[in-house]
């Protein structure tokens, strides 16, 4: 097992049994035949490139997985309603099918690397994007913090990815990455409405001083996300501006430019994101407007 | 805004076009603020303050699932911030008796014995 790159101990097998299971309920849609991935028709630094963003996916996928399951076990104790956990439950099982989704994409496109460079497969321990759950008895706690959760990974987050990956399947001229693309991108739609739902279910059961920590986390997610997501390009230079997003003619394995992405991000933000928090009582535009930013890079003479 | 350009779709057969605007309705905001000395937040992934340096409630880096994967040279960052479940392993002795989902729920008027274990379709 040493000797396998972190895909690959990922996607590695367990049981018979348990593969039985897993299939059954992770591999919902036709899989796509990764085998079929016709590795000499791509320059092999393209190949690299579309590695390196596939495997940072099913990092980030992985992550996800983490995170929901650390949600769900925290709405558990505290008692929600059955449905949400029942929603709940079925986005765990979908971002372990995009994680493998993403593996298995990252190997077909350099299978090389593997060898010649395995940290492009590397795979960490996730990070949560917020604070522990709360230790202790307290259902109030533990819902300020689940909304604020939701808040970051289901409201931001997987309404960030549903452009995104609407993009990525329509740039990416190889049809394996195209079939990736759309098959988790059937899935977002749900994990975007699961958030904001239960964001809107919770909010009510916030008292002032949480909502309150919660606009002022808010602000600081919303800084996070555009460091991690707008490529470094500040809304600055691209407000006022449009950009079409479709196929190329040069061949693409499932890859965005920076300026598309920070075109995505800033305006989802604007027409998604930041509306529908203002709609559910949220002083979203304030905390956009206060969220931090990176300082201004020098200007060169 | 973003939308499927429909009209655009047509005219290109199937081929499709996604069309994203930005207006200045986002420009503004606190260019820098929070982002010196202890109020920094500790969501930078390429700088790695001490887990003393970061407010206990900050977030980490808030990341899209199909946001852009830094190359690999790009250090990862330790886990250095927030969260992983660090709880303490309980003392052997301290440790509560497992429940079997199927076991008998005891009446509750009735003192339960050394440890109520449940099972979901037991009998009540």
């Amino acid at each position: 097992m040493t000797d396998l790159t972190g895909a690959e101990r990922m996607l590695a097998p367990a049981s018979e049994r348990l593969g039985r299971m897993h299939r059954a309920q992770v591999h919902r849609d036709p899989w796509p035949s990764f085998a079929a991935f016709e590795v000499e028709r791509y320059d092999a630094g393209l190949r690299r490139s579309a590695a390196v963003q596939w495997a940072g996916r099913a990092r980030a996928e992985h992550g996800s997985v983490q995170q929901f399951t650390i949600l769900a076990h925290t709405l558990c104790n505290a008692r929600i309603e059955l449905p949400v956990l029942g929603a709940l439950g079925r986005l765990v099982t979908d971002e372990v099918r995009h994680a493998e989704l993403c593996a298995e994409m990252a190997l077909a496109c350099w299978p090389e690397g593997r060898v010649s460079e395995p940290a492009v497969f590397r795979w960490e321990r996730p990070r949560l994007p917020w604070v522990e759950p709360p230790a202790g008895e307290e259902v109030g706690l533990a819902f300020a913090w689940a909304a604020e959760a939701i808040l970051v990974s289901c409201c931001i987050g997987e309404t960030l990815s549903r452009p995104m990956l609407e993009a990525i399947a329509v740039v990416a001229t190889e049809p394996l990455a195209h079939a990736v693309a759309r098959q988790i991108l059937r899935d977002e739609h749900l994990h975007a409405t699961f958030g904001w739902e239960t964001l809107g279910l919770l909010l009510p059961r916030l008292d002032d001083a949480q909502r309150a920590a919660l606009e002022q986390r808010m602000t600081r997610s919303f800084g996070a996300v555009e460091k991690t997501t707008a490529c470094g390009i500040p809304i600055e230079a691209v407000a006022g501006k449009s950009l079409e997003i479709g196929e190329g003619t040069a061949p693409n394995l499932g890859t965005l430019t920076d300026e598309q992405y920070a075109m995505i991000f800033f305006a989802t933000m604007e027409t998604e994101v930041l509306p529908q928090l203002q709609g559910l009582g949220l002083d979203a535009m304030g905390a956009w407007q206060r969220r931090p930013r990176p300082p201004a890079a020098p200007k060169h003479a | 805004m973003w939308v499927r350009d429909d009209a655009r779709m047509k005219k290109q057969g199937a081929a499709r076009v996604l069309r994203f605007a930005v207006t200045g309705a986002l420009l503004g905001g606190g260019v820098g603020i929070g982002c010196a000395g202890k109020d920094r937040p500790n969501d930078d992934l390429h700088v790695n303050p001490g887990p003393e340096e970061r407010p206990a409630d900050a977030p980490s880096d808030v990341h899209v699932n199909t946001a852009e994967e830094a190359e690999p040279d790009a250090a990862p960052e330790p886990a250095d911030n927030v969260i992983v479940n660090t709880v303490k392993e309980p003392e052997p002795g301290a440790e509560e008796p497992r429940s079997v989902n199927t076991a008998k729920e005891p009446d509750t008027g009735k003192k339960a014995g050394p440890k109520a274990v449940k099972t979901n379709p037991g009998p009540q």
